[in-house]
């Protein structure tokens, strides 16, 4: 499947109950079974609020480059290059692409793989995780030998 | 045999990490985790500061406390370069510690080879804890071996810093329990043997079998080598042969002192020869159809090796303590100069067993310093036996023993016979408790002489003889359970058994049958034996166990006390206005409380002159903290008949703290107000190694032995 | 005065008949198995009525090994010179019922008497077969008390 930094370009679909925008903040909030689709990638979530850079709009077709960058909260699900990640929340920043999801039951999937920590940072760009735990709880992998791990 | 081994990592079981944080990067398909990684697979657990996973290249490395725990091998070290698939890989500043035996290894490089298989070069191994060992092997490469053995080249043995013992190739047992008595030397010093020096040394030739050597150098004797091989196919087919030997500079020609110096002058035997050799094996094969093969080796070149090598390293009492423990069979005391060699054959039925016995009795003596040797040899002995059984499923009931033996002498007769000798029985029950077994046998025995003495009366070939015997045995008991509260026991029950026994066999005159064993001449009997048993037995409830609940039945019951009285009343010699017909009377006392003390005592008492003709006690008390004491005292009174015998033999062992042991032994016959035997040792235990010096002295010979145990390594027959 | 005639008392698992199969011999006295058995037989046959059937009949099986048989010096007059010896028989037995479960089972049986050491070796042997028919006798007893002596 195409690497993920391709697929950032696509335009962003969001549905959800409700929106509330409010241009002075520049912000634009979905609220209420919220999924937000971006070529392969799918994002759901109770809450997503967008942040726009001084030029963006508040349509409902949101282009990416004045996207500064998207907030989920609330049973976050993302499904990104097959692997299926799930925490309380999660911010996506564009400029750098990274996706950093935290909550303590924070955890990604992929096939019979799984990594859980307190703070997930997904670097879109090269395909790199990191997963932090915090003092507590450690990081947990389940990881099989035979299959060639997350990818 | 060597454990199975479970490859633990190489299966596909899942990994599980846990670690403060983990980096995992997709293109590379790596993983890094750092901060107290802990990664767990089947029973292998991998523990350090920072592991690095790599799925392309199937490696780990880990760094910083490196921990890797298997099945019960423990591998530490700074860094550790490990092969996922094969397990295979090397540590730095390694250590590996075996739980199995307690063995700590180090090394300058420690590759592991395998799941449970390490090549550690300038290795050090020991099973002492902390930094400095009080003892250790050094060998230039060592290798772990899947079957649990060490195999080291260059090897030397340390004592501290000093070295004992160089051996340019060297295996011992690392981590399987089966091998004993290696490496730790033996030293020696009496008046008998001067200045003794025993060494083991060991060598596994496969997983099934090993083999031990021994130099044992007595300063006055020579040097005596020995051998010993075992096989184990498996439990059922196994085999140990062991042989040593030497040429003695000494030996008991009767000039001058040699039997007090070299002999044993109790058993009126001279010991000429030089050549002295001990060879003794046993061997089960299991066979088809269900028999099962036993083979029993005993040759020794005189009557005194047995005694002058009785302890120390594949001493007598080592090797028929090892025989009993693998084998159950047991050899011909030490003292017994004729040594029986066979060969069994055995299968058993439900109600039946036949025995296939070639039995040659070596007497030493004989075979060594006569010319003539008369004694009977069994070549062979063929039994059926029968037990007893329901015949057509009425209550009569039938036995039976029959035997075909061919008896051969070197110089005297020799001949076949055979002997067929069923039984029945018809038991009957009279008021509930009244027991009467009425029984009858009907023996007849067919010679036919394959060679006569020269000397023999007359010369038949072929005897034959029938005799018939009778049987009466009544029994009853009675019993009374008293109320009691002692020691948490409840109830005491008392039973009281008597038995009276008429036993007849016609008078035969069997003057002109062969006289080959004693079975062949069967005395006429009349006779009624009536006995008395007492038997006391103490009933607890069964406490419940920690977690309350009661297992097994609920009372537990424990006798502890039978007194037995029995009398023989001769009828014959009633006939005969014998003066005595009453025998004398014999008491059998036993008390065993418990598993900490057991005293058994008999007398012979006779009605006629109130005196007894023996009495006898046992005494063995054992505490749980170790302590043990046996006492045996022996009394039997001069007659016609038997030869007077009074002795004492006493033997304590004393714990006298987790680190000390003392023993002592006290033989002495009361008679001739002679001593036999008297010894003491004392023991020190420390962590990893023991010390035991025994001080022991006999009429003609006083020694002093030291015998050092390296733990882990096994000492033999500890 | 209290004491009754004993009588046959209940066997473990309330069973009724018993067979009793030839034990097996671990040592090294050829055919002590048909002594010891036979000693087993004896004490049943002549305590208890009808007890003894054959195994397919049985409600219960006795079975077991003679696991060990020993002589030592037990008094000797002088060093080389023993002039009785201590004989100690070993054994383990199991009492299962039909369908294999245990009634009874005792596998530290022991049982010793002490024998006259001979001047020939035929003589000794003599005493000592005697001695091993004593110790088979003694040890039946024990079994057969222990089997019925719920009290």
């Amino acid at each position: 499947e195409a690497p993920a930094s391709e697929a950032t370009d696509e335009p962003i679909e969001i549905t959800a109950d409700r929106l509330i925008s409010d241009s002075t903040a520049r912000t634009a909030e979905f609220v209420g079974n919220v999924r937000a689709v971006q070529g392969q990638t799918v994002i759901d979530a109770d809450r997503l609020k967008i942040h726009y850079r001084e030029s963006g709009g508040g349509q409902e077709g949101v282009d990416t480059e004045s996207v500064e960058s998207i907030e989920a909260t609330g049973r976050v699900r993302i499904t990104i290059d097959n692997r299926v990640a799930v925490s309380d929340k999660a911010v996506y920043t564009t400029i750098d692409k990274k996706l950093v999801l935290t909550g303590p039951e924070s955890r990604i999937t992929s096939g019979k793989d799984t990594i859980s920590g307190s703070r997930i940072t997904f670097f879109r760009e090269t395909g790199q995780l990191e997963i932090v735990g915090d003092d507590g709880n450690q990081v947990k992998a389940t990881i099989h030998s035979e299959e060639s791990g997350l990818n | 045999a060597a454990q199975t081994v479970l490859d633990p990592m190489a299966d596909d079981g899942p990994w599980e990490i846990s670690a403060d944080r983990i980096f995992h990067d997709q293109q590379a398909d790596t993983y890094l985790a750092e901060g107290n990684v802990t990664i767990v697979r089947n029973q292998s657990t991998l523990t350090a500061d920072r592991v690095h996973l790599d799925q392309k290249s199937r490696l780990a490395f880990a760094e910083g406390h490196v921990r890797l725990l298997q099945d019960r091998d423990e591998l530490t070290g700074s860094r550790l370069q490990l092969h996922l698939d094969d397990e295979t890989g090397t540590v730095t500043d390694g250590r590996i510690f075996l739980a199995a035996n307690h063995f700590y290894i180090t090394g300058r490089e420690i590759r592991k080879t395998g799941p449970a298989t390490y090549h550690i070069t300038d290795a050090t191994a020991t099973t002492c804890d902390g930094p400095d060992p009080d003892w250790s092997l050094t060998g230039k490469e060592l290798r772990v071996t899947i079957e649990g053995y060490g195999r080291a080249k260059h090897a030397a043995l340390w004592a501290r810093k000093m070295p004992l013992i160089y051996t340019p190739y060297m295996v011992f047992p690392v981590k399987t329990r089966r091998q004993t008595g290696l490496l730790t030397p033996e030293a020696e010093y009496s008046d008998r043997l001067g200045l003794r020096y025993l060494q083991p040394l060991f060598w596994a030739i496969s997983d099934s079998t090993d083999a031990t050597l021994f130099v044992d150098h007595m300063s006055q004797r020579g040097t005596r080598l020995g051998g010993e091989f075992r096989y184990m196919a498996s439990e059922k087919a196994k085999g140990t042969l062991m042989l040593d030997g030497f040429t003695d500079r000494r030996s008991d020609t009767g000039e001058h002192d040699t039997t007090d110096r070299w002999g044993y002058g109790d058993d009126r035997f001279l010991r000429p020869n030089h050549d002295r050799y001990w060879l003794r094996g046993k061997v089960d094969q299991p066979l088809p159809w269900e028999m099962m093969a036993r083979l029993d080796l005993d040759v020794v070149s005189d009557q005194d090796y047995l005694k002058t090598f009785d302890s120390g390293h594949a001493g007598f009492e080592q090797t028929r303590d090892y025989f009993r423990d693998t084998f159950g069979r047991d050899l011909d005391d030490y003292n017994d100069p004729v040594r029986v060699n066979q060969l069994n054959i055995n299968r058993i039925w439900t109600g039946y067993t036949f025995n296939t016995d070639v039995r040659w009795y070596d007497d030493v003596v004989r075979r060594r310093q006569a010319d003539t040797n008369p004694t009977l040899q069994q070549l062979p002995q063929v039994t059926l036996d029968g037990t007893k059984q329901r015949l057509l499923g009425s209550s009569l009931y039938y036995d039976l023993l029959s035997s075909y033996t061919y008896f051969y002498r070197e110089t005297g007769t020799r001949g076949h016979r055979a002997d067929l000798y069923p039984r029945a029985y018809y038991p009957m029950r009279f008021f509930k408790a009244i027991f009467v077994e009425p029984s009858a046998g009907f023996r007849q025995t067919a010679w036919h002489i394959d060679r006569f003495a020269d000397n023999a009366p007359d010369d038949r070939t072929d005897h034959y003889r029938a005799l018939y015997d009778l049987k009466l045995d009544m029994s009853t008991g009675f019993d009374r359970v008293f109320k009691i509260d002692v020691a948490g026991h409840d109830r005491l029950k008392h039973s009281i058994r008597p038995r009276v026994v008429y036993e007849y066999i016609p008078e035969q005159d069997q003057e002109d049958l062969p006289r080959f064993d004693d079975w062949d001449r069967i005395e006429r009997l009349n006779r009624i034996t009536y006995s008395l048993t007492n038997t006391l037995i103490a009933r607890a409830p069964r406490l419940p166990g920690a977690d309350g609940q009661v297992r097994g039945p609920e009372h537990i019951y424990t006798p502890f006390t039978r007194l037995k009285l029995e009398q023989h009343f001769d009828i014959n010699r009633h006939n005969e206005d014998h003066p005595q017909p009453f025998s004398n009377v014999l008491a059998e006392l036993e008390i065993t409380p418990g598993r900490y003390g057991r005293i058994l005592a008999d007398g012979l008492w006779s009605p006629y002159d109130g005196q007894f003709y023996a009495y006898n006690a046992g005494v063995l008390l054992r505490s749980p903290g170790g302590h043990g004491l046996r006492v045996d005292y022996r009394f039997t009174r001069e007659t016609e008949t038997t030869r007077s015998l009074q002795t004492i033999d006493a033997t304590a062992v004393w714990e006298v703290s987790q680190r000390w042991q003392l023993r002592g032994k006290y033989e002495h016959n009361l008679d001739t107000s002679e001593r036999i035997e008297n010894g003491v040792g004392i023991s020190y235990r420390a962590q990893c190694w023991q010390i035991d010096l025994d001080l022991k002295d006999e009429p003609g010979s006083t020694s002093v032995a030291v015998m050092v145990h390296l733990v882990g390594l096994g000492a033999f027959g500890q | 005065c209290g004491y009754q005639l004993a009588g046959e008392g209940p066997l473990p698992g309330g069973v009724n008949t018993i067979a009793v199969t030839m034990l097996a011999n671990r040592t090294g006295e050829s055919g002590v198995e048909a002594v010891m058995t036979n000693a087993l037989i004896d004490e049943l046959t002549r305590r208890r009525q009808g007890v003894l059937v054959d195994a397919q009949r049985a409600d219960a099986v006795l079975s077991g090994t003679i696991t060990g048989l020993s002589a030592d010096t037990l008094s000797r007059s002088a060093t080389l010179t023993a002039r009785e010896r201590r004989l100690v028989v070993t054994a383990s037995l199991t009492l299962k019922d039909r369908n294999g479960n245990v009634l009874w089972q005792e596998g530290q049986l022991r049982a010793e008497t002490s024998y006259p050491v001979a001047g020939t070796k035929a003589g000794t042997e003599t005493n000592r077969r005697l001695a091993i028919g004593k110790v088979a006798q003694r040890l039946a007893e024990y079994v057969y008390e222990r089997l019925t002596d719920t009290f």
